[in-house]
């Protein structure tokens, strides 16, 4: 494995570890945010450092005795990693209203995080709505002002601009690097691009680019891997695992199956870097813009049109995907609400799929691995 | 020791009745051709009334099959049409019925199950993203006009922050009204919301009357009677005869007090109730509380929603002050002010014991109780104890399990007062 690569890897993998060694900084502040919302050019131009909150690998112990388990694992790891202390090295933690859940985790974070400002942004839900961008410029403008209280730093419309380019490079890399994988498929693994996302979320975003590039000049010279004896890879898109990154176990589960990730509709994936912020015009309203328009069909915001499936069907026609694998993070709500719908949608397309339920604690990966072989000696 | 009984109010008998009389007629208006609106969400029915516009609730329909013990077989077809049992068991009741509207209704579904048609939705949901979702899945299914009010959280706990919502709130619901009446072609009727209000204020505020006199030992009502009579606030919101049968409710607690009669024959213990009810085991739970000797005395969930700040209703400004109560919902509030809430309810029932019912799928309910019970617990020295319930899936709930668990805590509660 590539030096860049073992880099991305350790970041992700160690995500907490990473943002408290990069504290010991001095001068920066840390401010956390969690997914999926939340425009981190805001946090970038205030100067201060930025990590989205992630599930960590610890078991769930104390945290138990604050939320019930059938809540989902970013937000019970998230309350369990705060009760046991081990988040108190944050300056701020800014909680968009992304779903109830994490309204819960809010305000058990400010009840427990004594020493940490905890924000909670409610944005706008309904987006079609007239006055969707306006109240969305007004949130971002308080966020601001919350930010600028925090660091002493003013953030002007400059500064924003700045960072937005820099978030912009960072996605634009992402997704050549996708789309080396659409033409290469093989050409790296699904753990290492869920390392290669999960680590910009953690990372700053400068230094993710720098690495970024490197990986691309790696890799781009590089050839598809060789067909493995005669059986050939089922070419196949994972589509939600919302707010969290999947298991790794499952990732690889799937491409020992014979699977093939050509491609994905994932938080820590595609929805995570779609959609580049206008770099003209009112940075703060460029921003405002990207949320109100979603890149990327979002069953957390109000979604009376069935847009997830035509979305999935026209990822799967480009990637030349055979199937959909759809993560279910377990009591994700708006996913589990949206389902019925999506299936049906996949159904009427003609592509199949498979339901895979994750949680916080892998259970049974003989009952997943069960189900995943039949759905690829099915497609 | 001879086991306790349970007492209900004979009054609460008379809103069974009204309650049948009105889904029968919802079915006849439907069957002339009057557009139906399905209501998901926080109920505020009573603005629908001016707009002449028939209704379905659907968190009340969804009670009320539980409340008949009919909601298995409906739940069941949920899981057909891809529904995780994980999602608030309301809305799988409702979305299995609405799939029959679409798929046919199959053999083997009771009767109850076929719901009126659709013909446009709102949903105004405070402190629960779930009813969003929930009407989102309705309007995707069935392509039909829809209306949101969504409703901000309270994240200061302030009541400013409360003031600032309700005039968000307020604005939602003259647009609302606008819909209706682009919906249905009609001009609202104004003054009728007026008069709706201050009738709705009038019986809140009996019911409040009588709610506080439940303070008294042995106390003369529980939370069952009052979860019953919730009707009055939902399906039947603004229809007439709810100030007489709160008049009655009343005047049975008065008879009570001054006869020493409590809702539990042998009151041995105080409790207070966090969750919702469950819907299909309202008389077993009932009759097994009173079996222990415990009375379970008030709850957040019919004290703190529904109309509870009748002071604040206003005929001459019904919006403004429908939001204001709306804004004022316990499930709007942060977990601190969920906390003095419980704590004030508390104290002013005497009560001597919390009891979580978790409410499994209803995670709005439930995503502070374990932390505002560490709270008032550790405060206030009141002891609680949590059982495991759901609002309508009895796959979520074990008697075995709540027997146990029930017994050991009143044996705590006694040993305390022993020892005082």
């Amino acid at each position: 494995m590539s030096q860049v690569l073992d880099r991305l890897m350790s970041v992700a993998q160690n995500p907490y570890q990473y943002a408290l060694e990069d504290k010991k900084v001095p001068g920066k502040k840390l401010v956390g945010c969690a997914p999926m919302h939340f425009p981190e050019e805001l946090i970038h131009a205030s100067g201060a450092r930025i990590m989205l909150l992630q599930e960590s690998e610890e078991l769930i112990s104390t945290g138990y005795a604050f939320m019930y388990p059938n809540y989902c694992g970013l937000v019970r790891s998230v309350v369990d990693l705060c009760v046991k202390g081990k988040l108190n090295f944050f300056d701020a933690l800014i909680i968009p209203n992304t779903c109830l859940q994490i309204w819960a985790a809010a305000n058990l974070l400010r009840k427990n995080l004594l020493g940490t400002r905890v924000e909670f942004l409610q944005l706008p839900s309904i987006l079609d709505k007239p006055d969707a961008l306006s109240e969305t410029i007004e949130k971002f403008r308080r966020c601001a002002t919350v930010l600028e209280e925090l660091t002493g730093e003013k953030i002007t419309g400059g500064k924003i601009a700045e960072s937005v380019r820099i978030y912009n490079r960072n996605r634009r890399l992402m997704t050549e690097l996708y789309n080396l994988r659409r033409q290469k498929p093989g050409i790296l693994g699904a753990v290492e691009f869920r390392a290669i996302i999960q680590s910009s979320m953690v990372m700053p975003k400068e230094e993710h680019n720098r690495l970024l590039e490197q990986l691309l000049v790696e890799h781009e010279g590089k050839r598809s891997p060789e067909k493995k004896g005669v059986r050939e890879k089922v070419p196949v898109l994972l589509s939600g695992n919302l707010c969290q990154a999947p298991k790794t176990d499952i990732l690889r589960l799937i491409e020992d199956l014979g699977g093939m990730v050509v491609d994905d509709d994932l938080y820590a994936g595609r929805r995570y870097f779609t959609g580049e912020v206008e770099e003209k015009g009112y940075p703060l309203e460029s921003l405002a813009r990207r949320y109100v328009n979603l890149p990327v069909p979002c069953p957390t915001r109000a979604s009376p049109q069935n847009t997830w499936g035509r979305y999935l069907a026209d990822a799967v026609r480009d990637s030349r995907a055979r199937g959909i694998i759809v993560l279910l993070v377990k009591y994700c709500e708006p996913h589990m609400f949206y389902y019925p719908d999506l299936s049906e949608a996949l159904k009427e397309s003609g592509i199949p799929h498979i339901l895979i339920e994750t949680e916080h604690e892998l259970v049974s990966l003989e009952n997943i691995r069960t189900r995943v072989q039949a759905f690829m000696e099915m497609i | 020791m001879e086991k306790g009984k349970a007492n209900p109010l004979a009054a609460t008998r008379l809103i069974g009745p009204m309650v049948d009389d009105f889904y029968e007629k919802l079915s006849r208006r439907r069957e002339k051709g009057e557009k139906v609106c399905w209501w998901v969400g926080f109920p505020l029915t009573m603005l629908l009334k001016p707009a002449g516009v028939p209704y379905l609730y659907g968190e009340g329909y969804s009670a009320r099959v539980a409340g008949r013990n009919e909601e298995k077989p409906i739940l069941d077809a949920s899981i057909n049409v891809g529904w995780l049992p994980e999602v608030c068991s309301y809305a799988r009741c409702v979305t299995g019925c609405a799939s029959f509207l679409k798929n046919g209704f199959p053999g083997g579904i009771p009767e109850v199950g076929k719901m009126p048609g659709i013909d446009f939705i709102v949903m105004l949901n405070p402190g629960c993203s779930t009813e969003m979702h929930w009407a989102d899945h309705l309007v995707r299914s069935f392509g039909v006009p829809h209306f949101y009010i969504n409703v901000p959280y309270n994240w200061s706990g302030s009541e400013e922050e409360c003031l600032e919502n309700a005039l968000i709130i307020a604005r939602q619901m003259k647009e609302c009204i606008a819909f209706l009446e682009d919906v249905t072609g009609r001009s609202y009727n104004w003054q009728y919301l007026s008069e709706l209000v201050g009738y709705m204020k009038k019986v809140a505020a009996i019911r409040k009357e009588a709610m506080d006199l439940c303070s008294a030992a042995p106390s003369p009502a529980s939370l069952f009677d009052w979860a019953v009579s919730l009707a009055a606030f939902t399906v039947l919101q603004g229809q007439p005869g709810l100030d007489d049968y709160f008049f009655k409710v009343k005047a049975e607690i008065e008879d009570r007090i001054r006869r020493g009669i409590g809702t539990v024959s042998k009151e041995r213990y105080r409790l207070y109730w966090d969750g919702i009810m469950m819907w299909n085991k309202l008389g077993h739970l009932s009759r097994k509380f009173a079996g222990f000797g415990a009375s379970v005395v008030t709850a957040r969930y019919t004290n703190y929603g529904f109309l509870h700040l009748p002071e604040l209703l206003d005929p001459k400004q019904p919006l403004e002050s429908l939001a204001k109560n709306i804004a004022a919902l316990h499930l709007n509030q942060n977990a601190d002010v969920t906390a003095q809430t419980v704590a004030e309810l508390c104290r002013k029932f005497n009560i001597d014991g919390i009891v979580l019912g978790t409410t499994r799928t209803c995670r709005p309910f439930n995503m502070f109780q374990l932390q505002v019970l560490q709270e008032v617990s550790g405060q206030w020295g009141i002891p609680g104890v949590v059982l495991e319930t759901d609002l309508i899936d009895s796959d979520f709930y074990s008697d075995a399990q709540v027997d146990t668990r029930l017994q050991a805590f009143l044996e705590l509660i006694e040993a305390g007062k022993c020892k005082r």
